[in-house]
């Protein structure tokens, strides 16, 4: 059967590997880029933090100004290349053969249908995984110059793009893709069910992180956050909740928002009547696929509000 | 009696919940060695019934068995070639042989590669560019080298040409019999069929309509050519009689139907022993397809009663 696999699938393979490369190849390029310039940085004294004058101010501004682009397309982007390959793969699987009819020659070899089934799906659904598994830890290591290094230190605003979330979401838009073809007999269709599925999954899981797992609260609004936080502003004066740098991992393997009564902190403002007014209407699409977050710090766009507090980046 | 190698046991399937019957109360079995040719309109049930016997459907009632088992137990058994050929476009003609190869325990590489030899198909040739016929041949390959006890055909002659069809319906029936395997097929090309198959059944509406060996059922059957219309309007005197081998009359025959041309009616009946007509008839032994097409013009409004019951009866006085 693992023959039949390879033979039926080599071609989508290579292009999963070319694909896997390119997305690694870039955050590379971009990661070096990056150390570079936050060396630079160093050099001239701007970092660790302080200011010391409109020099520095103008330096730190332009560095932000040229990685502003790498929030949006890689937490956006990455996430959303994958999800489409793993559909564009999984929905074919067993639609292509009913609707080119050769499933009555496939399920009538020696090999069970089941047995057929399970090969096929778990073979390609692992080669999905692991290229989810290297882009997401290119990504981890593409963003540690551009969150740990001085410049800021939030990891959140990566969630959906870095460590194990790419996996999920591949595997789980293959899922997706894998059933809706089966059921539909036809792949194109199967894609874009998939994808819609997975876009109101996104969008119920952001809903459920924010509600389900515990969250501090701080107040006011622009002081106590630490600034490796993941906040999102409520516009309420008097409570902003956020969620701690050491609810990344419990959040990413997701025991949390499985059992969130095994988790140490429950929810107490978790009804918040502002939560859902996010990113604002512009930014809707954008807040489904990320899951409702707003990073507490990002690189240089989208600056609290509050200009007298320290701005994260510096 | 020797085993089936495929037995049906008032096999039916439904499509859908309270969908229509593809087919009913379908009985039948088939020993090693037999070619049994199923022949009906379209509609009628023919690919159901096949695809209950490769395991593809599971029976809404009844049940099916393949050497003693559920089909899906007996898969390595069974070559099922589905209609019109379907194989994977992209593959090449190797790549396809390389499936059966590696998804079939008792492959046959030799037969396999020989087969296309002969054929001068290309080995290397992608699926897709192969012509019908070509591809219906490395179907068939695939599908013989499997060495299966129970062949299951959809339609085999459908996609060739007239020309290639006895060529095709020979080298596929000189490999089922040297093998040894039982082979059920179906095809509305009728002519052909009887050089080549054992037993017949006839198709319609989802019932089996007649079933058993094609030398016996011929003998069985009469084809009566008479003035128009004269199953209804005969007399007495004129009605035939059927007399047993001792010539004693039995009285009883059923009339199949009946078909009008030329100011004469046709009509094929079934009798049980010799049947001498009556006078302005006569009967002469059918040919096979007399046989097939005089029970697909049956009429069918007893649909929904499993009996092949005769759709006219007559008493006749001696």
């Amino acid at each position: 059967m693992s023959w039949v696999v390879w033979r039926q699938h080599r071609v989508q393979s290579v292009w999963l590997l070319l694909l896997t490369a390119t997305l690694c190849g870039l955050m590379l390029w971009v990661r070096a880029r990056a150390m570079a310039d936050v060396a630079d940085l160093r050099a001239t004294g701007c970092l660790p933090g302080h200011i010391s004058g409109a020099s520095c101010q103008a330096l730190v501004d332009d560095f932000a100004v040229r990685y502003n682009f790498t929030i949006p397309a890689f937490e956006l982007g990455l996430p959303l290349i994958l999800a489409v390959t793993a559909a564009l793969v999984g929905a074919p699987l067993v639609a292509r053969e009913v609707e080119q009819r050769t499933h009555l020659v496939a399920w009538t070899q020696s090999v069970t249908r089941r047995r057929w089934y399970t090969a096929k799906v778990f073979a390609v659904g692992a080669g999905l995984a692991a290229a989810g598994l290297i882009t997401g830890a290119a990504s981890y290591y593409l963003q540690s110059p551009l969150s740990d290094g001085g410049v800021t230190s939030s990891r959140w605003p990566w969630f959906f793009s870095t460590a194990l979330a790419p996996a999920g979401s591949t595997v789980l838009a293959f899922t997706f893709a894998v059933a809706a073809g089966a059921w539909l007999h036809r792949p194109l269709p199967a894609v874009a069910v998939a994808l819609v599925g997975l876009l109101a999954l996104f969008a119920a899981v952001g809903r459920a992180v924010q509600t389900l797992t515990p969250v501090h609260h701080t107040m006011p609004a622009d002081r106590g956050v630490p600034s490796d936080a993941w906040t999102w502003p409520t516009g309420a004066a008097n409570a902003i909740p956020y969620h701690p740098a050491n609810q990344f991992w419990p959040l990413h393997l997701p025991r949390c928002a499985a059992r969130p009564r095994g988790c140490p902190d429950r929810p107490r403002l978790a009804r918040h009547p502002h939560t859902r007014h996010l990113n604002g209407p512009a930014n809707g699409a954008r807040a489904a696929a990320t899951a409702h977050c707003h990073p507490a710090t990002v690189v240089g766009h989208r600056r609290p509000r509050t200009s007298s507090s320290a701005a994260p980046l510096l | 009696m020797t085993t089936a190698v495929l037995d049906c046991a008032g096999v039916g399937r439904r499509y859908g919940r309270r969908g229509t019957w593809g087919l009913r109360t379908c009985t039948l079995a088939v020993p090693a060695g037999r070619v049994v040719a199923v022949v009906g309109p379209n509609g009628a049930g023919k690919t159901t019934l096949l695809h209950l016997a490769a395991g593809l459907l599971p029976p809404t009632e009844g049940s099916v068995q393949v050497a003693g088992a559920v089909p899906e137990r007996r898969l390595e058994r069974i070559g099922f070639a589905p209609q019109d050929s379907p194989l994977w476009p992209q593959l090449r003609v190797r790549d396809v042989l390389g499936v059966g190869a590696h998804l079939n325990p008792r492959w046959d590489a030799d037969l396999a590669s020989d087969r296309i030899a002969r054929l001068s198909i290309p080995p290397r040739a992608r699926i897709g560019a192969l012509s019908g016929g070509q591809r219906a041949q490395v179907a068939l390959t695939l599908v013989l080298a499997k060495r299966p006890q129970l062949l299951l055909l959809d339609e085999p002659l459908a996609s060739l040409n007239p020309l290639a069809r006895p060529e095709f319906l020979a080298s596929m029936f000189d490999a089922c019999t040297s093998s040894g395997a039982a082979v059920l097929f179906s095809s509305h090309v009728v002519a052909e069929m009887e050089r080549i198959s054992d037993d017949l059944v006839v198709l319609a509406g989802g019932r089996v309509r007649l079933d058993g060996d094609i030398d016996k059922l011929r003998h069985a059957h009469r084809v009566i050519v008479g003035p128009a219309g004269w199953p209804t309007t005969m007399t007495a005197q004129m009605a035939p009689t059927v007399r047993d081998a001792s010539g004693d009359a039995t009285g009883k025959w059923e009339l199949i139907s009946a078909r009008e041309a030329a100011g004469r009616t046709t009509a094929l009946a079934r009798v049980g022993a010799h049947l001498v007509a009556g006078p302005g008839l006569q009967a002469v032994e059918p040919t096979f397809e007399e046989l097939v097409l005089g029970y697909l013009d049956q009429d069918h409004s007893d649909q929904d009663h499993p009996q092949r019951d005769p759709t006219l009866q007559v008493e006749t006085s001696v």
